[in-house]
């Protein structure tokens, strides 16, 4: 029959199968269909069954582009599937970060404060406040934030030392944390202190993210 | 000379904080820098740049743009307020909401009349600048994003406004926009940030000059609203700019630290095809630069660094004179420190908490420059937090160390403390009515009485006892000056009160019979300190121009010390010191000392001994030990200064004749500075 000498060619802009299934699935239309003329041709006596060959192309073309369908939606189920895992991936992990970063200044802060804190809830955000609040964060981002190449003044003390009519260590070299924007934290005014821990910094080095224990999340207050 | 057992003292944690934008006044030579904390502080250009004036922050102010405006100051921040400062008063005279979201910057236009800002909300709002307040007009037509500067035209009509991605030029008398000025991002990888641009100056002939986050200042023609000229200046942000008055200069600050000066010069000799041509470059700064002022003769910076530097243009002053020198500013001019004598407690005031120290003891004996073992450690006992949200104004610690008081520009507060085993803290609740709005404090050398320097410079008397603060008196002058109080020192023996003023006058008051004694002839520079001696009652005044008088109380005339002294005149070197003494005390020992410091020296005057030549060199004591006997003698004069110890925040003697130093080294200042920019040197 004209169909077994045929090659199934490819249909509309599906270059080549991709998955096993769906050549499986190709081949298996193709069989079928030859079974389907095989199986007319059975009855010995008769006459094969008028079939076209316009007609058994457009059959072959339909369940062809059926299952090239079932295969595209099947990948863009897998591929809403995957973007969903990858999402909640990362939302965990800013979680985690978040709470990290949290902690890294509190130790910090809680050396220095030695019993001097006390904990408070969060007074009602104002929408002035909030107002403010974005607005400190555009500058603090603009200024500090990923991209702009900041160093430490223990860094910069040190090239300043290296570099002087007197030649001298590093400033602090053992004390590698010296210097850093981190020690600052008391001196900030309560509302810079709120937005701090509120959003990643860019000084955290990437061995500080991994905190191992899950705590809880508390805010200090200086006052 | 003497042996003195010194406590030295670190562990004051004094942090100065950045300075976000400056105003000058050319009109009376008057600098307004504000502070990331809110303060706002007046130097007096003309006076040896002494920091006249300190208005304490407040939390969440915010200021990001302050204005002159005649003898005005306004200030305005992310708080969305506008705010009039009471220069009298140094408070906050009243505030204007803007209702526009955070406030970015501000600015008057040529007359006076109006005031700009530029807000969150993508408006710029003018209001109307009326006699004793500020009135809101109307709107400009709103724009999408932020307006982050704002310049007036000269002629008042236009307004150049500079946004995230473009400037807009407004008409200022119908609102709209007339033109916009694309600003190109910057090149490689910040293609995707957007470009802010930070500052802006709108020049008569309407030329445009920008700076932005992409490190570049730009020359537009506003008319044709078409780019003249670029100059990448930086790889990081260009965060000010400041235009000189006759509009032949501009500088521009970067997130490097350096100001950068364009000129409006020609390159041939003929002078008719002048340009924006890049001329200077200043490197003055460790962190970023964010706010500059042109003067006619300096251009002055200040940002993350807290240091004000002033720069004098060497082509607009006499060079290797005093008047061309850098003059770098980092330490308030003024006391943070109070010292009880009699108990050996130190105070130190903080903008939000006052910290009250014991000082440690040690034992044995040295030779000069030993370190003698400590037996006791220094204590903090009390660490006492405001009220409110308002800074710390002005602090006193009573002699004795029983009595503790504080102010802001809201409240005075008054506290008991008891040294028992343990130390207890008790505020005296009801204190009289007349303490507000209170400048300066000072408790007398008994502790009996409290006195509160507060409006058109007088001075009320309070009685402060176990059971009760009383109101005994309010001091007042008959010059008619409304300047406030900046230094107020009581006597010894309890009978006399001195004030001095920004208007100069020093008034002496007799607290027997409670009213003003005399007025010490106005010199024409500020005091900087005053002191009374507890023997012979004469007032010692040191001031900004580095002259020292001594006055005579009860015969109210200078005394013959004093007429030498000027006569001879003081020795350049002790005159060509760039920061101000800040406090004066004397020996209980020996009455011919006057100790006194400033930032890196403190100096013992011995009023028995000649006074040095006017050009003498000051030898250390390595140097005059090897010299032969009888130029020993010679170099024997009054001033014996001491470079030891730096950077001084504090210079006292306590009664037991030891001496208390209170250092705060740079260094441990610019630890805690936010992070500077990273700079690739060669060869690190």
């Amino acid at each position: 029959s004209t169909f077994k000498s045929q090659n199934p060619k490819p249909v509309g802009n599906i270059v080549a199968p991709t998955s096993i299934s769906y050549a499986q699935k190709l081949w298996g239309i193709y069989f079928v269909l030859c079974a389907q003329t095989k199986h007319s041709k059975s009855s010995d006596d008769e006459a094969p069954e008028e079939v076209t060959f316009e007609d058994s192309k457009a059959a072959a073309l339909r369940s062809m582009k059926q299952a090239l369908d079932t295969a595209r939606r099947e990948k863009q189920l897998l591929k809403e599937k995957r973007r969903k895992r990858q999402e909640l991936f990362q939302e965990q992990k800013k979680r985690r970060l978040l709470s990290a970063d949290v902690l890294e200044e509190i130790d910090s802060a809680s050396s220095n404060l030695k019993g001097k804190y006390t904990v408070t809830t969060v007074k009602e955000r104002t929408l002035a406040s909030f107002q403010q609040q974005v607005a400190e964060e555009f500058i603090r981002s603009r200024l500090y934030g990923p991209g702009t190449c900041r160093t430490t003044n223990n860094e910069m003390l040190s090239l300043q030392n290296k570099k002087g009519w007197n030649k001298s260590a590093a400033v602090q070299f053992v004390k590698k944390d010296w210097g850093t924007f981190r020690t600052s934290l008391r001196l900030m005014t309560r509302g810079s202190l709120l937005q701090l821990l509120q959003s990643s910094w860019c000084n955290v080095s990437s061995k500080d993210k991994k905190l191992k224990k899950e705590k809880k999340k508390t805010l200090f207050f200086l006052n | 000379m003497g042996e003195f057992k010194v406590h030295r003292v670190r562990f004051f944690d004094y942090m100065p904080s950045a300075i976000r934008t400056m105003a000058f006044n050319s009109q009376t030579e008057r600098l307004a820098v504000a502070r990331a904390d809110g303060a706002v502080e007046i130097f007096n250009f003309n006076d040896n740049f002494f920091q006249e004036k300190v208005i304490p922050g407040q939390d969440g102010r915010a200021t990001e743009a302050l204005c002159w405006v005649g003898h005005r100051l306004f200030s305005a921040g992310l708080n969305g307020e506008i705010t009039e400062y009471d220069l009298e008063n140094l408070r906050p005279q009243y505030t204007v909401d803007a209702y526009g979201g955070p406030i970015w910057t501000i600015s008057s236009n040529s007359q006076g009349t109006q005031l700009a800002v530029g807000c969150e909300d993508g408006t710029v709002k003018i209001f109307a600048i009326l006699e004793e307040r500020i009135q809101f007009q109307r709107n400009l037509n709103r724009h999408k994003g932020r307006i982050i500067s704002l310049c007036w035209h000269p002629s008042s009509a236009q307004i150049a406004a500079g946004m995230t991605d473009m400037i807009t030029i407004f008409d200022a008398e119908t609102g709209h926009a007339t033109r916009r000025l694309l600003v190109d991002r910057a090149m490689g990888a910040s293609k995707n940030k957007e470009v802010v641009v930070w500052s802006v100056g709108y020049l008569s002939d309407h030329t445009i000059i920008s700076g932005d986050s992409a490190g570049k200042v730009q020359i537009w023609n506003g008319l044709t609203g078409t780019l003249v000229r670029t100059y990448l200046v930086t790889k990081w942000d260009v965060l000010v700019l400041s235009v000189s008055k006759d509009e032949s200069s501009v500088i521009a600050g970067t997130s490097e630290g350096t100001v950068i000066q364009f000129q409006f010069i020609s390159s041939t000799v003929d002078q008719h095809d002048k340009e924006w041509v890049r001329t200077r470059t200043f490197r003055n700064h460790s962190h970023d630069v964010s706010a500059l002022a042109h003067t006619d003769t300096a251009v002055v910076s200040g940002g993350m660094d807290t240091q004000l530097v002033v720069r004098p243009l060497l082509d607009k002053v006499e060079k290797n004179t005093q008047e061309s020198a850098l003059r770098k500013i980092a330490f308030p001019h003024r006391s943070l420190v109070g010292c009880a004598k009699k108990a050996g407690l130190l105070l130190f005031q903080f903008p939000d908490h006052l910290e009250l120290w014991k000082l440690g003891e040690s034992e044995g004996h040295g030779k000069p420059g030993d370190r003698l073992p400590v037996k006791r450690k220094p204590e903090k006992l009390i660490e006492l937090k405001r009220k409110g949200e308002d800074h710390i104004c002005c602090s006193a610690l009573s002699a004795c160390g029983g009595w503790l008081a504080y102010s802001t520009v809201s409240s005075v507060r008054l506290y008991r403390i008891q040294y028992n085993n343990t130390i207890s803290i008790n505020k005296v609740s009801k204190l009289p009515k007349e303490l507000r709005s209170v400048h300066q404090l000072c408790f007398s050398s008994d502790s009996s009485k409290l006195f509160a320097s507060s409006c058109q410079s007088s001075v009320i008397v309070v009685a402060v006892s176990q059971q009760e603060c009383r109101y005994l008196h309010t001091l007042k002058h008959k010059t008619g000056s409304r300047q406030p109080v900046h230094l107020l020192c009581a006597s010894d023996d309890g009978k006399w009160l001195a004030t001095a003023n920004t208007d100069c006058e020093i008034h002496i008051y007799n607290l027997h019979k409670m009213k003003l004694h005399c007025m010490v002839p106005v010199y024409n520079s500020c005091p900087t300190t005053i002191a009374i001696h507890p023997v012979t009652n004469n007032l010692i005044s040191v001031h900004a121009d580095q002259q020292i008088f001594e006055f005579s109380l009860v015969q109210k005339e200078y005394t013959q010390w004093s007429r030498r002294l000027q006569t001879q005149g003081l020795l350049s070197l002790w005159l060509e010191r760039d920061t101000p003494i800040t406090h004066i005390t004397f020996n209980p020992k020996n009455p011919d000392h006057i100790i006194l410091h400033d930032t890196y020296m403190f100096c013992i005057i011995d009023q028995s001994l000649p006074f040095p030549e006017l050009n003498a060199v000051l030898w250390n004591q390595m140097i005059l030990k090897s010299l032969p006997v009888s130029q020993r003698i010679g170099q024997s004069h009054a001033f014996k200064i001491c470079k030891s110890f730096q950077h001084l925040m504090c210079v006292s003697l306590l009664e037991d004749l030891s001496l208390v130093v209170v250092e705060r080294p740079l260094l441990d200042i610019m630890s805690q500075l936010p992070a500077p920019v990273r700079q690739k040197k060669f060869a690190t």
